[in-house]
């Protein structure tokens, strides 16, 4: 039964893409909980990559930067756009807490925006970027 | 007699060679320095083959395929670094009367915003970065082809000057229209605003780093780069596989490259096919 995390974080992710050389969609995940720290290791196994993917971690404050930045050139649906990335990162601030950002692999990167739900399990966004 | 013929020759050398020597801009901008491929002028007049010259590369930007025409560069290893990667803008420089693209054309269109010039070929500073990810250096790339062989090719010539102390002359555009993507074939994406390419092209020059004109190192021996790429995500991962001679990408694009280096040395190198052998792939994970 997907928490009210799970939900709230779907709600506020509905329809948005994340930009890159392509444009990837957001869907949620919840892990099992596991004792102990979310290392590349640990982070590697819940994401079933292999044991040498490149696993990068950036706050969630540089992840949003960008995308909840206006810029003079921004259209109408550009500036929706910023207010929801806001909107978003303010949903997953309010609903996990200790979130991390990872990035996992190269040219195709997954990137797990995960944090600890208030019943204690492991969740969060996924993405993906395209970078060359 | 013979040394005063031997002083004479010495005096009268350099006014000879001053004489003899092509009459080439002695321009301090080094993207166009082997040449303008399509005489690309800043005419806003010249919608279709309008020259951009930016500190980071110079581009002909083509309004009716809302692309450009091709994307010019010089890459050396001061350009290299680890600057990050900024977001995709259109380009506010263009004439008003130019219709504007937005990354947004893009986005489920099935291809890839796929750079001419690469984000990691200026990523010695933050703004020469943010530079290469402006919509006119930018066409619709089949994923495939972005993320594989084309991506490879920008490692390997990242390579030749990072750890081959090479000096590169790049230029690279899109050609024809009809590429395959996510969403299957297509001739253009954002309401026929863009055009996508058939094929994708890249010709490379190497010199020796160092100091002294580039246009006076080229010489019979030196090494002329040339693929045509299909734009297509059903193409085969290994780049060489698509090496042709410069002369062919002329033929295909009705363009004429590296004409700042004298006929007599470049027309030969021009009609070679590059054949070194190029190391082990990278593995692709996917």
């Amino acid at each position: 039964m997907p928490s009210a995390a799970i939900n709230a974080l779907k709600s506020a992710s509905k329809g948005l893409l994340y930009p890159s050389e392509t444009d990837a969609p957001f869907t949620t995940f919840q892990w099992k909980r596991t004792d102990g720290e979310l290392t590349p290791v640990l982070l590697r196994r819940l994401t079933k990559r292999e044991d040498d993917a490149p696993v990068d971690e950036i706050t969630l404050t540089t992840f949003f930067q960008d995308l909840t930045k206006e810029e003079d050139w921004h259209g109408k649906p550009e500036q929706a756009d910023v207010k929801k990335f806001r909107n978003l990162q303010q949903a997953i601030k309010d609903h996990l807490a200790d979130v991390r950002v990872f990035r996992v692999g190269e040219t195709q990167i997954d990137i797990y925006i995960v944090g600890m739900t208030s019943e204690g399990s492991w969740a969060g966004l996924k993405t993906r970027a395209v970078e060359t | 007699m013979h040394s005063l013929t031997s002083l004479l020759r010495w005096l009268l050398a350099p006014v000879l060679l001053i004489a003899a020597a092509p009459v080439y801009g002695q321009d301090d901008y080094p993207h166009l320095r082997m040449g303008n491929p399509s005489r690309a002028t800043d005419s806003p007049a010249n919608k279709d083959n309008f020259l951009t010259k930016k500190p980071q590369f110079a581009l002909s930007y083509c309004n009716d395929r809302g692309t450009p025409n091709w994307v010019s560069w010089m890459l050396c290893k001061k350009d290299l670094g680890v600057a990050p990667r900024k977001p995709f803008h259109p380009d506010t420089s263009l004439p008003r009367s130019f219709r504007r693209i937005t990354p947004r054309d893009y986005t489920d269109s099935g291809f890839d915003r796929g750079h001419m010039c690469p984000h990691s070929d200026r990523a010695d500073t933050v703004e020469n970065s943010a530079a290469t990810f402006v919509m006119t250096n930018i066409i619709p790339q089949a994923g495939e082809v972005n993320q594989n062989p084309w991506n490879d090719l920008e490692m390997y010539c990242r390579d030749l000057v990072s750890k081959h102390h090479k000096r590169l002359y790049i230029v690279c555009g899109p050609q024809g229209a009809g590429g395959t993507g996510k969403h299957g074939s297509r001739n253009t994406i954002a309401d026929g605003r863009v055009t996508v390419p058939a094929k994708c092209w890249k010709v490379i020059i190497v010199v020796p780093e160092g100091e002294g004109d580039d246009i006076a190192k080229v010489n019979s021996g030196t090494r002329l780069i040339a693929v045509i790429m299909p734009n297509t995500d059903r193409i085969e991962h290994h780049w060489d596989r698509y090496r042709t001679s410069v002369r062919k990408v002329e033929e295909l694009t009705g363009y004429t490259f590296f004409d700042g280096v004298p006929a007599e040395v470049i027309e030969p190198l021009k009609a070679k096919t590059d054949g070194e052998r190029i190391a082990v792939h990278r593995p692709h994970a996917r």
